[in-house]
């Protein structure tokens, strides 16, 4: 095992003493459930009795991970990748097709949703009811967190086989999942997003650089009217912050008009063109790409009322 | 303007540029957001992005910027596309990347840009059919919204066996006379020199270009390995290139990023690195490299940060064990204490180290009165198991 290869696969990732810190502050470990054996979570007969294990559940973690995912595991890490735990289904009656159950534990249920969400599509097919808090499937996958864990299965073989079969899949690992921690709900704070306008398949949690800005710490995005708007809800640990992220991000624009407020404004991003953002607490809520600035005004609003209690 | 001329910049101030650079470094590594705020608020002032800085992609011919862009973990097209508006010319995503979306991101930043901008992709490495692979590239095409892909890779070849596959092969050919793509070339983690000696050895020489993970701390055989591959024509993007990713916070305010990138672009068989960029620090950082030279402060650099991590970094290669009376499992102990330093996460560290059976713990060594292990990288094997004793035991 290269523990090279693991080191640098990320850019930022493994910090002893800052790295710490963050994920102390950033609270990603709080109120999260017990972690359960990541094996346990795959049973042999998860796709049924027509589908065999092919040998046992594989386990990988932070240093592993990029040999089941390749370079893709960088992307799993700011969202407290802990462990994931692999299983390859094999079809009793034709070896072409098969499954593979990855189960991974993440560091919150908010990280799971957020990993989740950075494969989910605005034009997703929703997965059938009772599979985790969400999911979607396609002929071919079936995807879904639930509590602190982001589930995909895919198949591979004649598409017309697995119609049937990975719900079936999906609910046995669900079911799994619920003994070990429960039913999982949606994380409270994605419903400051559930307001008319915003597309609820576009909502998304970035636990790194939202907005492509490394002064903000983690957040919310999420699409709304036909232009493409882009709303955003960031989160930051206390007042002082949000504050100071507030203050750092309009320095950052431009202000053709007047100079930005000490509590919302109205400015010019050089990447997405005009902005408008408040101030609330620990929060930042505000919208960018923006052509009609009463819309924006009017959405962020809504927002704004549906925070989560500071 | 900067221009290049003989190695050396004209038209800016090196130290501010430098300043400036370093800064957006200690910011991205520390993770200091008030730092970072300064930078890049400061780099809007500041800053002036370099000319781009080519070099040719071996037998394709196109000539892509040093500096690309790896788009993997960019959520937003805006951060894709500032970059390509400052000359940014080389975009690598995959059929993988966030189950297609990367693509989508992709294709978006790609808008008002795609007659000045090459996109290479790669096909799903499950798809080991002709009839899959091109399902894949029409796929690709789709989310990118364009009409032909520049470079089309087999994604993560371990070994040569996928270099001779007939299906992908047949599959790329008939792609490439439909006029959907136009290169080939393969994306490699493991198993890199035989790979890229495969590409050489091929007597068709049917793949253009080769993705392999590069950096100061490769091995020299994967060095040698891209010269040949170099110069029989395949064009080498270099990935994973930062060497970046443990710092210790002994060398202050300065990461070895900027000089890590520097080093991969001093070996002029690489055409390109495709660093990857999350947001406007990292884009700002990274593109701030291209024209520079590796320097003799870089190598200074990069001698700290080895000699920084040198006291608990372990390889975990595993070559001390059988030094060990006692049978200690070195490495996995070291893997338990990386996960508790490293990564901060102690229930981990204790389950992984509460697997190793009690005879081969860090216990055991309490009982012998020298370490009789030797670390061939300079680890202090007997502090590294006492530690794991009072922590993790």
């Amino acid at each position: 095992m290269n523990i090279m290869r693991a080191f640098f696969s990320g850019k930022y990732l493994q910090i002893p003493v800052a790295g710490l810190l963050f994920i102390l502050m950033s609270g990603a470990f709080a109120f999260v459930a017990p972690a359960a054996d990541p094996g346990g979570l795959i049973p042999a007969d998860a796709c049924g009795a027509e589908w065999a294990m092919s040998g046992k559940a594989r386990i990988f973690d932070r240093e592993n991970l990029f040999e089941h995912v390749n370079g893709e595991a960088e992307l799993y890490m700011p969202y407290g990748f802990r462990s994931l735990a692999s299983a390859l289904y094999v079809s009793r009656k034709n070896l072409d097709d098969a499954i593979t159950a990855d189960v991974y534990e993440m560091g919150s249920p908010l990280d799971a949703f957020g990993i989740y969400s950075n494969y989910r599509r605005e034009d997703h097919v929703p997965a059938v009811a009772g599979i985790g808090a969400e999911g979607f499937v396609s002929p071919t996958q079936l995807i879904f967190y639930q509590d602190k864990y982001f589930v995909r299965v895919q198949a591979s073989g004649s598409e017309e086989v697995f119609r049937d079969i990975l719900p079936e899949c999906g609910k046995a690992l669900s079911g799994k999942i619920k003994e070990a921690v429960g039913a999982g709900r949606r994380p409270a704070v994605l419903a400051a997003l559930d307001v008319p306008g915003i597309s609820p398949g576009s909502i998304r949690y970035l636990a790194h650089s939202p907005l492509g800005y490394d002064f903000f710490r983690r957040g919310l995005t999420a699409s709304a009217g036909r232009d493409g708007m882009l709303v955003f809800l960031l989160m930051e640990e206390t007042e002082k912050a949000a504050r100071e992220a507030f203050v750092r991000y309009r320095s950052y624009l431009k202000f053709p008009e007047k100079g930005g407020g000490r509590q919302s404004l109205t400015g010019i991003d050089p990447l997405y063109g005009k902005v408008i953002v408040s101030l609330s607490g620990r929060f930042l809520v505000g919208a960018a790409r923006i052509t009609n600035t009463e819309y924006a005004e009017k959405l962020t609003a809504s927002v704004l009322k549906k925070l989560p209690a500071q | 303007m900067i221009k290049e001329k003989d190695g050396k910049y004209e038209g800016i101030d090196r130290r501010v540029f430098l300043k400036a650079g370093l800064a957006g470094t200690a910011a991205a590594v520390l993770g200091l957001g008030g730092l970072a705020g300064a930078v890049q608020s400061g780099l809007t002032g500041d800053f002036a992005f370099p000319d781009p800085v080519y070099r040719t992609l071996g037998r394709t011919g196109l000539k892509i910027t040093v500096v690309s862009f790896g788009a993997m973990l960019t959520p937003e097209p805006e951060v894709i596309r500032f970059a390509f508006a400052h000359g940014v010319n080389y975009v690598d995503t995959a059929r993988r990347y966030m189950n297609g979306r990367n693509e989508e991101i992709v294709g978006r930043a790609l808008k008002g840009h795609r007659g000045k901008v090459y996109v290479a992709t790669k096909a799903l490495a499950s798809s080991g059919t002709r009839e899959a692979i091109i399902r894949d590239v029409e796929t690709s095409l789709k989310a990118l919204g364009i009409e032909t892909i520049d470079v089309i890779q087999l994604h993560n070849l371990t070994g040569k066996e996928r270099v001779f596959g007939p299906e992908s092969r047949e599959a790329f050919t008939r792609l490439k006379a439909q006029g959907k793509v136009r290169f080939f070339g393969v994306t490699t983690h493991t198993g890199q020199t035989e790979v890229l000696n495969a590409l050489v050895d091929d007597p068709d020489r049917f793949f253009d270009t080769a993705l392999v993970g590069y950096n100061f701390k490769s091995a020299p055989s994967i060095k040698a390995a891209i010269e040949r591959a170099s110069r029989a024509g395949i064009g080498i993007v270099a990935m994973k290139t930062q060497a970046g990713g443990y710092e210790t916070g002994a060398l202050g305010a300065v990461s070895p990023h900027q000089a890590a990138l520097k080093w991969v672009l001093q070996d002029r068989n690489i055409a390109a690195a495709i660093p990857g960029m999350r947001n406007m620090a990292h884009l700002r950082e990274d593109i701030a490299v291209m024209g520079m030279r590796f320097s003799a402060r870089d190598k200074r650099i990069l001698q700290r940060y080895g000699k920084a991590i040198a006291p608990y970094y372990c390889r975990l290669c595993a070559e001390c064990e059988p030094a060990c009376p006692r049978g200690v499992r070195i490495s996995t102990i070291n893997r338990s204490l990386m996960y508790s330093e490293g990564y901060g996460d102690d229930r981990l560290a204790r389950l992984v180290y509460n697997k190793i059976p009690a005879a081969f713990s860090a216990d055991a060594c309490a009982s012998c009165p020298e370490c009789t292990a030797h670390c061939v990288n300079g680890l202090d094997i007997a502090a590294r198991m006492e530690k794991a004793r009072k922590a993790l035991g």
